[in-house]
C-alpha cells in the first residue's frame, strides 16, 4: 500500500465537475475516484458533452471545482502558486492559437518561462532543452518556421514540444488528433505512448479515437452518463465496459474489429 | 544567420534616426536660428542673441523632448493592447480610452459652467492631466469589465466603440451648454498641440511616462506568454489578473497624461506597432517594446515637424499630420507584404 502511494500523481475523491453560475449549479459529473500513477498514458474516452474537456479543466485548475478533492504528489491543487503548477502540469488545448509573428522555436521556448529570469532570457541549458525536445519530437527542421506556415499535424507536434520544453511530470492534452488524418493520429498516439513509457511522463488525452486508444493506452477513463469507469484497455473490453460508451441503436461494439461499427440490421 | 545580429544593427540605425532627427527638429521653426547658435544653446547655454536661446531652451527642446515621450507612449500602449486583446485592431483610440480622456477633460474645461462647484478647479495642464487620467482609467476598465463576461474578441471592441460613442454624446451635451470661449478652449485642445508644456509640466509628464515605462519591462514575459492566448499564458505560470491590471494601470496612466498634455492624437497607437512589427517581423516582445517605443518618437518627431511648415509662421494641427501622412504609409507597407503578414 505504501509503495503505491509513493507513486501516485494525481489523486481525486469524490471529485464533482461542473459550472457555477449565479446560484444555479449544473453537475456535469460527479463522485469521481481517480488514482493515477506516474509514467501512465491515460485516454479519456466519452460521447460529445459527457464532460471530458470540463474535467480535464478542473483537473489543470483552469476552470473550479464543484466539490471534492484534488492532489497531486499528495498537495490539494488549490494549494499550488501559479508557478508551482506550472513546473507541475503543462496543456495542449484545442484553441486555435492568437495571430502572432511566433517562430517554431520561439513557441517552444515560451515553455521555458516558469525557469526563465524576469524578462524571460534563455539561459544556454534552455536553448539545449529546446533543441533536445524538438529531436524527440523530430521537428528540427522547422526551428525557424512561422508557427502559422505549419500542417495541422506539424503544428500539433510543436504544441507538444512546448509541453515538454515545460519540464513537466503531468501533462494534459484536450483532443489533440481532432484535425489530424489517421496517420497524424497515429504518430501522435504514439509519440503519446512514448513519452509516458520512455520519459516517465504521465500523460493524460481525451479523445474519440477509441480504436487507437484500446491499442495504446495504458488506462482508460471511460465517462458515460451514469458512471466513470477506470481500467486497463484489456479488462474494459473484457467486462463490457467499452459498450457502454454509446448507448445506442445505430451503432454497437465489435470485438474482433475493437471499434464501434454500424449496427446492421 | 544570427537573428539577433540583425536585430541590433537595425536597432543602431533607429537610435541614430531619432537623435539626429531630434537635432533636426530643434533646429526647424518659424524663427530661423542658426545651426551653430543651437549647437551652443543646447551645450554652452548662450546663442548669438539672447532670444534665439530663450527660444531654444524654452520653447523648442520641451516640445522635441514632449513629442518623444508621447509618440512613445501612445505607441508602446497601442502595443499593450493589440496584446491583450489578441486583436491587430485594438490600440488606445479604437477601444474608447481616448474618448474617455476627451471625456474628463470636456467635464473639466466645458463642465464648469453645468457644475459650478467644479469651477474653482484649475483648467492648468495638471489638472487636466489628473481629469483625462481618470477619465481614460474610467473607460478602460468599463471595457475591461465586459471583456471579462464575453470572451468574443469582437464584441469587446464593439464594446470600446459604443463607450467611444456614448462618451462623444455626454461630450455633445456638454459642448451645447458651454460658453463660445470654453468651447474653443475645448476644440483647441481636441487639435493636439505639443508646444503646450513648460518645463515644470514637462517634468510631471517626463515622471509619469518613466514610472509607466518602467513598468512595461517587468510585464515583457507574460506579455509574451499572452501571445498563445490566455489558458496557455496561465499555465505557464502567468498571474493573468495581476498582468491585466498592470496593463490596464500602464494604459492608463500614459495615454492619460499623453491625451491631457498633448490632446487625443490619433493613429500612432495603431499605427506604429503594426510598423514596427513589419520592420522587425518577430512578436517577441522584448525586442518590439524597446523598437515600438523608438519607432513612435521618431514617427512623432517626424509629424511635428511637417505641421511646423518650416520657416512659416503656421503650425498645423499634430493630430491632423499624423494621420495624414503616417496612415497612406501603413496601407503601401500592408499591402506589399501581404503574403508574409497573414
Amino acid at each position: 500500500m505504501k509503495d503505491s502511494n509513493k507513486h501516485s500523481i494525481l489523486k481525486t475523491e469524490n471529485l464533482s465537475i461542473g459550472y457555477t453560475n449565479k446560484k444555479k449549479k449544473t453537475v456535469i459529473a460527479s463522485n469521481l475516484n481517480i488514482e493515477l500513477q506516474k509514467g501512465t498514458f491515460v485516454c479519456i474516452l466519452g460521447k460529445n458533452g459527457i464532460g471530458k474537456s470540463t474535467l480535464l479543466r478542473t483537473l489543470s485548475k483552469v476552470q473550479p471545482k464543484l466539490s471534492g478533492n484534488v492532489n497531486i504528489h499528495g498537495k490539494d491543487l488549490n494549494s499550488f502558486s501559479e508557478i508551482e503548477l506550472a513546473k507541475t502540469m503543462s496543456l495542449v488545448l484545442t484553441e486555435k492559437l492568437p495571430e502572432s509573428n511566433l517562430t517554431v522555436f520561439e513557441l517552444i521556448a515560451l515553455g521555458r518561462q516558469p525557469y526563465t529570469n524576469w524578462v524571460g532570457t534563455l539561459t544556454k541549458s534552455d536553448v539545449d532543452k529546446i533543441h533536445k525536445v524538438m529531436g524527440l519530437t523530430k521537428i528540427e527542421q522547422l526551428s525557424k518556421k512561422k508557427y502559422y506556415e505549419l500542417s495541422d499535424g506539424q503544428l500539433q507536434r510543436v504544441l507538444i514540444s512546448r509541453a515538454l520544453a515545460q519540464e513537466t511530470e503531468l501533462i494534459i492534452l484536450d483532443e489533440p488528433t481532432a484535425h489530424l488524418d489517421v496517420l497524424h493520429k497515429m504518430e501522435s498516439f504514439k509519440l503519446l505512448k512514448e513519452l509516458a513509457s520512455q520519459l516517465n511522463k504521465t500523460v493524460i488525452v481525451s479523445s474519440h479515437e477509441i480504436h487507437l486508444a484500446l491499442q495504446t493506452a495504458d488506462e482508460l477513463w471511460l465517462m458515460t452518463d451514469k458512471e466513470f469507469i477506470t481500467g486497463t484497455p484489456k479488462d474494459l473490453i473484457e467486462n463490457k465496459s467499452v459498450e457502454k460508451l454509446f448507448d445506442s441503436d445505430t451503432v454497437h461494439f465489435d470485438f474482433k474489429q475493437q471499434q464501434f461499427i454500424l449496427k446492421q440490421k | 544567420m544570427n537573428p539577433k545580429k540583425s536585430y541590433r544593427f537595425t536597432f543602431v540605425i533607429l537610435i541614430i534616426s531619432l537623435i539626429a532627427l531630434w537635432f533636426l527638429n530643434i533646429s526647424l521653426g518659424s524663427v530661423s536660428i542658426p545651426f551653430k547658435d543651437i549647437i551652443s544653446s543646447i551645450f554652452n547655454g548662450i546663442a548669438s542673441r539672447d532670444t534665439w536661446h530663450t527660444i531654444v531652451v524654452n520653447y523648442r527642446i520641451p516640445k522635441a523632448i514632449t513629442a518623444i515621450m508621447v509618440g512613445a507612449g501612445l505607441s508602446v500602449s497601442g502595443l499593450l493592447m493589440q496584446t491583450l486583446f489578441r486583436n491587430p485592431l485594438a490600440g488606445p483610440f479604437v477601444l474608447g480610452i481616448s474618448s474617455g480622456a476627451s471625456l474628463g477633460v470636456a467635464l473639466l474645461i466645458l463642465g464648469s459652467s453645468l457644475f459650478g462647484g467644479f469651477a474653482f478647479v484649475s483648467t492648468s495642464n495638471f489638472g487636466m492631466a489628473i481629469a483625462a487620467s481618470l477619465g481614460s482609467f474610467l473607460v478602460l476598465s468599463a471595457v475591461l469589465i465586459a471583456a471579462n463576461k464575453i470572451r468574443n474578441t469582437m464584441s469587446i471592441l464593439i464594446i470600446g466603440l459604443m463607450f467611444g460613442s456614448l462618451t462623444s454624446a455626454i461630450i455633445s451635451v456638454l459642448a451645447y451648454f458651454s460658453s463660445a470661449e470654453q468651447l474653443q478652449q475645448f476644440i483647441f485642445w481636441g487639435f493636439g498641440s505639443l508646444g503646450n508644456l513648460n518645463w515644470n509640466e514637462l517634468a510631471i509628464f517626463g515622471s509619469l511616462f518613466f514610472i509607466g515605462i518602467v513598468f512595461v519591462l517587468f510585464i515583457i514575459k507574460p506579455l509574451n506568454s499572452m501571445l498563445l492566448g490566455e489558458n496557455y499564458a496561465k499555465s505557464m505560470g502567468v498571474n493573468l489578473k495581476r498582468t491585466r491590471n498592470i496593463i490596464l494601470i500602464i494604459t492608463s496612466i500614459l495615454t492619460g497624461v499623453i491625451t491631457a498634455f498633448s490632446g487625443p492624437i490619433a493613429f500612432v497607437g495603431l499605427a506604429v506597432p503594426h510598423l514596427t512589427k513589419l520592420i522587425f517581423n518577430t512578436s517577441d516582445h522584448k525586442i518590439l517594446i524597446p523598437a515600438v517605443l523608438i519607432s513612435g518618437a521618431i514617427l512623432m518627431l517626424i509629424a511635428d515637424m511637417i505641421a511646423q511648415l518650416p520657416l512659416s509662421e503656421y503650425t498645423l494641427p499634430i493630430n491632423a499630420i499624423t494621420s495624414l501622412f503616417g496612415a497612406p504609409i501603413v496601407i503601401w507597407l500592408l499591402v506589399r507584404k501581404r503574403k508574409i503578414y497573414v
